[in-house]
């Protein structure tokens, strides 16, 4: 998986103070910059335009904003080369992190995805795999409440060409 | 859905999940997941733009495209808020997430965009202008455009995260070209639609440019780095668009220019003048490039320098009459020479410096052979004044060559080899070895009293690198011993402190062995004065009373001074006692010695009473000459055949001596019977009572030898110790060897003597005295090669 610290590794000047991140429901949240940056999206933006005092997140929740900022607030700084948390400890809280309902948790790939935060894109996508872990087309179905609207004949192809995994 | 089924079904192993991870899932499993929700999650938030066309998108984007184009045009993009960022990036972001299949419209729809503003804004502006405006107009269109792609960038961000990055990764995207990132379609866009259209025209403006400012105009270089720098920008920040459509043309160019300016130069400058021009403008040309060229040009615009103003014409500079290397050298210009230097050192050695090299050589010689020469005609030559003029040349062209030619080993070595060739030149008279070690002493004897610490030691140096071109340094070596000697047994040095300091700087660079018998002669001379004091106290003892007489011994130990002449003499009681006693005493602290007494170096004073003074006048004499004066205490009259028979000293010999007692007036201290100065068996000496006195000392000057034979003497003993250390190598060589050819031999003793070169001759007579004394033998079938005999 990829470090969550690459995003912070270079911290531009204009990055002190706060900012004042607004949820698509109007939730405000005043943040430090450095924190906020964690977000590829929004560091884009505070180096395209320096003197905001505010970002509109239009796409984005209060609720899954709140968790995404709670997300980068942790990782800024247990990321530090001197925070003296060890990667176990960050395993544990990134696990602890994702216990939340399925619908919390796609909202979440959904920020992450458009606020461009990897590190949380790719533990959320992996917790989403790991549900999707040995189980059959069936049971995802299930699980997931998605209908099958395959023919049978395109899954019949699907299987012939997937031989293998039925061995 | 169908996506996430299959590909799961078709991805990969079980449990690939976990393992690999790359961005193409993310959109794979997001947009699965996405659309399964907005279907479960049936209220659809408000505000939020969900099911959006192509069309209504792009509608939105493209309005906004305009505006920022506006807002660029006037130099603004204050009113674009967060809020317009934020909402222009979601639209973007909703397009390529709901509408998948039309990723590659809305990119192309951003890349036409763009295209057209290239074509219909920026190529129509630019091409309005001409010359320093079009370049200035460029310069202006690109910041504006490069600020427009900055912000552009930012809003469809997301094509870059999961368009086009992705499909870098896409193989199967059947012919058709991979989506460029956004920063490098801009990039390419504008190539393609302004620059290629105009960079010809940009190219001659940019060299006209550079053409004034070679004329000295004062031009705008943030303008023209700007506009080269498009050049580096369009060609994707590798160089090749960069070195084809502008530096090759560049260096063409100036190539040109500087053929033309350096023939008119050289037709009317002098070869300074040329080369201070020149190094004028390779620095102004170096400037430039750090200025506003790329830096790899700067090697390659150095070449076309040295080529066209340099090697064009660097023979005909180095040799130009009355102000070519050789003039230079004769006028001391020695600035001059250093640019030169730093001009033809940008070039093959063989083009330049060794062609420099050569005439400094040459002209080094014929300066020291001028000396060598002057040396030569003057009589009476002053030592003192050659040796310093050789010194003079050698510090001279030494910091020459240290200074302006920045001690480049080629002119070391020529200037080395040019000392050698005027040092080592025998004059008639008299050899460079002779001349040095007669500097030194007189040096030590009447200057190095008064000189500083650090005066001798540079002197000394200077002496000694000069002596290290002379290639017979084992005769300087012998000359210089007998001067020590001389110098130490008449006590006329002035700074014992000097005389070790020489000695060991010898030591330390020519071994131990060059100077085992220097440094002897000065540790005798040390204990002499301790050995004397002892010697003074013993003869308090009446049991050792020597008889009142003042005795003062010098232990000389035989082998590290110069051979002297050892001859039997007869001396008057009063002495063989004192010699006696000396030698009871000195036998008895060092056991084993034997002492041979050496009178031909002894002094000694006699007290004379004359009638014209009251006082005894003290008479200094040689020991020799003092004999044959107390032979004259009783008042008789000798012949010189009674003179022989006393001291027993062969008759020329006693010749010598009694003209030296009665032939200067002044000195007078003897009476011959007749006036003639030639002696004859008959003629009769007595004491001279009468001699007028007027010292209470009377000094007579010892009986001369000639220099001449002492010189001869001097090689000869040298080229005795020659045979015996090319003897030694030979042996030692051998030995360590056991069998050799002729040539390997008489190579390798070459290779191991350092003092002075043999001559095969003489290499081989040693050879074949070895063989008689069974020290070598021939090999019996090859007559050239020999054997060691264990």
């Amino acid at each position: 998986m990829a470090t969550p610290a690459a995003a912070a590794a270079a911290p531009a000047p204009q990055l002190e103070g706060d900012i004042k991140l607004v949820s698509e429901d109007a939730h405000e949240f005043v943040t430090p910059k450095n924190v906020a940056a964690q977000c590829k999206m929004i560091k884009t933006m505070l180096e395209v335009s320096e003197e905001q005092e505010f970002i509109n997140l239009p796409n984005v929740k209060g609720k899954e904003l709140e968790k995404v900022i709670e997300y980068c607030r942790y990782h800024v700084q247990a990321d530090k080369p001197d925070s003296g948390v060890s990667d176990n400890d960050k395993k544990t809280w990134d696990e602890n992190f994702v216990k939340v309902d399925k619908e919390t948790l796609f909202n979440l790939i959904m920020a992450a995805n458009y606020l461009d935060v990897k590190s949380l894109l790719d533990l959320t996508c992996a917790t989403v795999a790991n549900m999707l872990k040995n189980k059959t087309p069936e049971e995802i179905r299930r699980e997931f409440n998605i209908k099958n609207d395959l023919t049978p004949e395109e899954e019949e192809e699907i299987k012939r060409e997937s031989a293998w995994l039925y061995q | 859905m169908i996506n996430l089924c299959a590909f799961y079904h078709k991805g990969a192993p079980r449990n690939p999940l976990a393992v690999k991870w790359s961005g193409r899932w993310h959109s794979l499993v997001y947009q699965g997941v996405s659309y399964t929700m907005s279907k479960a999650a049936a209220s659809k938030p408000p505000g939020r733009p969900g099911q959006m066309t192509l069309e209504d998108g792009w509608a939105k984007l493209e309005a906004t495209i305009h505006r920022l184009e506006d807002d660029v045009e006037h130099g603004m993009q204050r009113t674009f808020t967060s809020l317009d960022f934020a909402n222009n990036y979601s639209v973007a972001f909703t397009l390529c997430t709901t509408l998948q299949n039309s990723t590659p419209e809305l990119y192309n729809r951003y890349k036409q965009q763009l295209a057209k503003y290239c074509q219909e804004v920026v190529l129509v502006d630019i091409r309005k202008n001409h010359g320093e405006q079009l370049l200035e107009c460029l310069y202006r269109r690109w910041e504006k455009y490069k600020l427009l792609g900055k912000i552009l960038n930012c809003i469809f961000q997301y094509l870059d995260r999961f368009y086009t990055q992705r499909d870098r990764y896409t193989v199967n995207r059947a012919g058709a070209d991979n989506p460029l990132p956004l920063k490098d379609l801009a990039d390419s866009l504008f190539k393609v639609h302004v620059f290629d259209g105009i960079k010809d025209q940009v190219n001659g403006i940019i060299l006209q440019f550079i053409r004034r400012e070679r004329e000295g105009e004062m031009v705008d270089r943030n303008m023209l780095k700007s506009a080269v720098e498009v050049f580096i920008v369009m060609g994707q920040n590798k160089l090749t668009l960069y070195e084809t459509d502008f530096e090759t043309i560049f260096l063409r160019d100036t190539a040109g220019y500087y053929k033309r300016l350096s023939q008119q130069w050289i037709a009317t400058d002098s070869c300074p003048e040329y080369l201070t021009k020149c190094e004028d403008r390779i620095a102004q040309e170096m400037l430039r490039v750090d200025a506003y060229l790329h830096s790899t040009s700067g090697p390659k615009l150095n070449a076309v320098m040295n080529k066209e103003l340099l090697a064009a014409h660097v023979t005909r500079l180095i040799e130009m009459e009355n102000s070519g290397a050789l003039a230079l050298l004769h006028q001391n210009k020695s600035d001059d020479l250093a640019r030169m230097y730093r001009m033809v050192s940008r070039l093959d050695d063989k083009d330049g410096v060794l062609p420099m090299c050569r005439y400094m050589k040459d002209h080094v010689i014929q300066i020291g052979l001028a000396a060598v020469a002057e040396q030569g005609k003057v009589q009476a030559a002053d030592v003192a004044a050659f040796v310093d003029r050789l010194l003079e040349i050698q510090a001279k062209y030494t910091e020459l060559v240290s200074k302006a030619f920045q001690k480049n080993q080629h002119f070391e070595q020529a200037l080395k080899e040019a000392m050698a060739e005027f040092v080592n030149k025998q004059t008639d008279k008299n050899t460079t070895a002779q001349l040095i070690a007669v500097y030194v002493d007189e040096y030590l004897k009447e200057k190095a009293g008064q000189a500083s610490e650090q005066e001798i030691d540079h002197r000394f140096d200077e002496l000694l690198m000069l002596l290290h071109h002379y290639v017979e340094r084992d005769l300087f070596q012998e000359f210089y011993r007998k001067q020590l000697a001389k110098r130490l047994l008449m006590g006329s040095t002035l700074n014992e402190d000097a005389e070790k300091s020489f000695v060991l700087k010898l030591k330390q660079k020519y071994g131990a062995a060059f100077t085992n018998r220097l440094e002897g002669m000065l540790t005798d001379h040390t204990m002499a004065g301790e050995l004397q004091s002892d010697f003074n106290e013993h003869v308090q003892d009446p049991a050792h009373d020597i008889g009142g007489l003042g005795m003062e011994v010098l232990v000389l130990t035989q082998g590290y001074w110069p051979a002297y002449k050892f001859e039997d003499i007869g001396l008057p009681a009063l002495m063989t006692n004192a010699m006696e006693k000396f030698k009871e005493f000195y036998c008895q602290r060092k056991k084993n010695r034997i002492l041979t007494w050496i009178h031909t170096l002894g002094t000694a004073s006699v007290n004379g009473k004359f009638s014209s003074r009251a006082a005894p006048v003290e008479i200094q004499v040689t020991t020799y000459q003092a004999v044959v004066l107390l032979l004259f205490n009783n008042g008789a009259a000798l012949t010189r055949q009674q003179v022989c028979a006393e001291t027993r000293l062969p008759p020329k010999e006693v010749d010598r001596l009694l003209t030296s007692l009665f032939a200067h007036k002044k000195y007078a201290v003897l009476k011959k019977s007749t006036e003639e100065d030639e002696i004859d068996e008959a003629d009769t000496f007595t004491f001279n009572r009468e001699l007028p006195v007027k010292t209470r000392h009377l000094k007579i000057p010892g009986a001369t030898r000639l220099r001449d034979e002492e010189v001869a003497g001097v090689k000869k003993e040298v080229l005795q110790d020659r045979k015996y250390v090319i003897e030694a190598v030979i042996v030692r060589i051998m030995k360590a060897r056991q069998r050799l050819t002729h040539a390997e031999l008489v190579a390798e003793v070459i290779e191991q003597l350092k003092n002075f070169k043999p001559d095969n001759k003489m290499i081989k007579s040693r050879i074949e005295d070895l063989i008689t004394r069974l020290y070598l033998k021939r090999d019996e079938t090859n007559q050239n090669l020999y054997h060691y005999l264990a």
